[in-house]
């Protein structure tokens, strides 16, 4: 990275913001699959009292 | 600290859906009445078999329907070990330890408690259908813990 | 230039007496996991009904063997192992002498308290599992070995304090490296978290042990064990969120999202994973319920540093993979070098954190723990959480650590082995804890030896599944000698040579990191006021309206 110029840098800044939506994508994923399981142990709880 | 746009996103929808979860609970719990076993009452674990209920463990009928299953738990046993109640019964099981830490679980229903020497520990069921319900100790407390259970026999 | 640069801080190497410190305890811990191996293998059998163990070996003193060796002294050995040589290696290469010799003599502390653990659970006065639940009574010295090997980690702590404060002298005014800071954190949250455990052995488990007062408030040491219980797995936690914040992006080719975040969340940490000690003991009675649903609001707010971590390891992985040329929304993720030891080790690791973590959520669930407490989904739960990903963590630690240390190279056979015992581990627990999660759904019993209840058909119905739980331990097992293996391999045979230690550069999109994220005095207070505020009056409560006392009991 020795020719790391100061425009490859804000270059690489500007790109930050939008590269992030696959990062974005994966958390939801992840939040998506904590709800389903939490929900499915809460009606069996439901179901079992 | 800078936060990314992204990760506000998610920590907001993260805390919030957590947040979600604890008032979920909360009116489960506080306003229907899901409370998880925490009776506070005590009991000498030296005289359980002198103290009343527990000196003559068994199911009391309270009303139509309605039981009181007193219950020691001891190595390795659950006194009595066989209890028979009609179909849409409801039971209050009142249970404390003659000695160490027990569990007290039914498996198929919420009944799950932890029974604390010195202290009596319940938890309310309606059994709504009929067949040989196994009452297990999920709580190790010795050599003998794998054949702790009693039955419950819903007509 | 900045090549240059970085070139030689990767270069920088963990000099000779601050690798053979953190080598000896890292070495220690693994053969510690070599035996736990042993152990879980036999219950794993004897459980599902393949095997029965001779009249001579009790279950639940191999039981006891397990669970204290892999979840107290390989983890504490290793965690203490890993801080000492990165810490060396972030602050210049070396530790300075106090803090070596505060290493040394935790260490010894250490393996005199195992010992004398071990010696007691081998002669059968001590099966008690690592929880020891008064009022079972095991013999004094398997409480005074337990506490030694605990106050023997404040050692390894101390000595980690040391190495941080000198560093603070030598470099005024400036903030410590990412690394050096989150080990203190973590020997940090150590420390207030063992605090319960030292009370509960000392005060009450050992007099009580030699008789010298009848009987124990029961209650109480299962507070005091569980304010100690909770933190005790961020212990187990924060070690391996270090590697995946601090050594991973190097590994990968990448840089740290965020310092400032990364050092935030450790401190949410430090604050937020004691004060939620009731989640443990849901099902109680003698604890009134405000108290607990109290310690169920704080267990959910500790799992925001955990989301702030996933967010952060996202990005890491998305921003190297973009570096490298990816396009689309996933195409990062054929980019991460799936071929590598290094990582491939820890990301499963960190994949088995999302249904660990969804598993967390459930148990702390207030009145939805009856469904699954002391059944065997919180066995799957916590196999899931500290045998995979904090286990499948240290082990990518240990491929470059170990010859690091001992001037070897991870050659790229080893390499190939390593990746192979990766999947291994990962499909036994696939196997292991997925049916220990189905199995307590449907109620069964965690700690309980094969039994079918007199041939009960509900209790029958389960065995089929307990047989895939076995299937899965032998794969562990297999697994865990190849580890063993490993280590041998790479602390005694690989080739001689230089292998990394990969520390990663903080990203230059990185924001400055505020000071208060190093203000030990606020941050120790605020810590000390959340505890106080959750366990003040239980505690006292408790201790002021006690039942008559429980006399021991030995019933094994």
């Amino acid at each position: 990275m020795a020719q790391t110029s100061v425009s490859k840098t804000r270059e690489h800044r500007e790109e930050h913001a939008i590269s992030l939506r696959g990062t974005l994508a994966s958390v939801f994923i992840m939040g998506i699959f904590l709800l389903l399981a939490w929900l499915g142990v809460f009606i069996l709880f439901l179901a079992r009292l | 600290m800078h936060l990314h746009r992204y990760e506000k996103i998610w920590l907001t929808v993260g805390l919030l859906t957590l947040i979600v979860f604890i008032i979920v609970l909360g009116i489960n719990a506080f306003a229907m009445g899901a409370q998880p076993p925490s009776d506070a009452q005590v009991i000498d674990p030296t005289k359980v078999s002198q103290t009343p209920p527990f000196d003559q463990p068994g199911l009391k009928q309270l009303g139509n329907n309605n039981y009181a299953a007193d219950m020691t738990a001891f190595v390795f046993g659950y006194a009595p070990n066989r209890i028979e109640i009609p179909v849409r019964s409801t039971v209050t099981f009142n249970v404390t330890s003659k000695d160490v830490v027990h569990g007290f679980e039914i498996p198929g229903t919420d009944v799950n408690m932890m029974i604390v020497p010195g202290l009596v520990n319940s938890a309310t069921h309606t059994f709504t259908k009929p067949g040989d319900y196994l009452i297990l100790c999920n709580e190790y407390c010795g050599a003998g813990h794998q054949l702790m259970a009693a039955h419950l026999v819903v007509k | 230039m900045a090549e240059a640069q970085a070139a030689e801080v990767q270069s920088v190497r963990v000099d000779r007496p601050a690798a053979r410190l953190s080598l000896a305890y890292v070495l220690s811990g693994f053969l510690a996991f070599g035996i736990a191996a042993i152990a879980g293998l036999l219950q794993g059998l004897d459980r599902g009904g393949m095997i029965t163990l001779p009249k001579w070996l009790s279950y639940y003193a191999v039981l006891t063997t397990h669970g204290v060796y892999m979840g107290l002294v390989f983890t504490t050995f290793f965690i203490i192992g890993f801080f000492f040589s990165g810490v060396a290696r972030t602050t210049g290469g070396s530790l300075p002498p106090a803090a070596r010799r505060l290493g040394w003599f935790g260490w010894w502390m250490m393996v005199v308290g195992v010992i004398m653990a071990t010696i007691e659970i081998l002669a059968g006065n001590a099966s008690v599992l690592y929880t020891f639940y008064a009022p079972m009574k095991a013999s004094p010295y398997f409480y005074i070995g337990t506490a030694l090997l605990v106050v023997g980690s404040w050692f390894g702590g101390y000595g980690v304090f040391s190495a941080y404060r000198a560093w603070k002298r030598n470099h005024p005014g400036k903030m410590s490296p990412l690394f050096t800071f989150m080990a203190v954190s973590t020997m940090a949250l150590w420390q207030i978290a063992t605090i319960g455990v030292a009370v509960e052995v000392v005060l009450q488990l050992i007099p009580w042990s030699f008789g010298w007062v009848p009987t124990i408030n029961v209650l109480l040491s299962r507070m005091l064990l569980w304010y100690f219980g909770h933190p005790l797995v961020y212990f187990w936690l924060l070690p391996a969120y270090t590697m995946w914040y601090v050594n991973m992006p190097r590994i990968i080719g990448g840089k740290v999202f965020s310092d400032a975040l990364a050092r935030a969340s450790f401190i949410l940490f430090v604050l937020l994973s004691t004060p939620v000690g009731f989640h443990h003991q849901l099902l109680e009675p003698g604890i009134p319920p405000l108290w607990k649903f109290l310690h169920v609001m704080l267990t959910m707010m500790v799992v925001v540093p955990s989301l702030m971590t996933a967010f952060n390891m996202f990005a890491v992985f998305e921003t190297a993979g973009r570096a490298k040329g990816a396009t689309g929304l996933f195409g990062w993720f054929k980019k991460l070098p799936w071929n590598d030891v290094r990582f491939t080790a820890p990301i499963m690791g960190m994949i088995a954190f999302i249904p660990g973590g969804a598993g967390g959520i459930i148990n702390a669930g207030y009145q939805m723990n009856e469904v699954v407490h002391n059944t065997i989904w919180v066995t799957g739960h916590f196999h899931l959480t500290v045998a995979t990903t904090v286990a499948m963590t240290f082990f990518g630690i240990a491929y470059w650590l170990i010859p690091h240390l001992t001037g070897r190279r991870l050659t790229p056979a080893a390499n190939k082995v390593g990746l192979a015992q990766a999947v291994i581990w990962a499909t036994g627990m696939l196997l292991m804890s997925g049916s220990m999660h189905y199995m307590g759904l449907l109620g069964v019993p965690r700690r309980t030896a094969y039994t079918t209840y007199m041939n009960n058909p509900t209790a029958l119905s389960w065995m089929p599944l307990e047989g895939t739980m076995a299937l899965g331990g032998v794969l562990l097992f297999i697994a865990a000698m190849m580890m063993i293996g490993m280590v041998i391999y790479l602390t005694w045979f690989a080739p001689k040579g230089f292998q990394e230690y990969p520390i990663g550069e903080i990203g230059d999109t990185a924001e400055a990191t505020p000071r208060i994220l190093e203000r030990w005095p606020v941050i120790i207070s605020l810590a000390a006021v959340l505890i106080l505020v959750a366990y003040a009056y239980p505690v006292i409560d408790t201790m002021q309206n006690a039942p008559p006392g429980a006399p021991g009991i030995k019933t094994w």
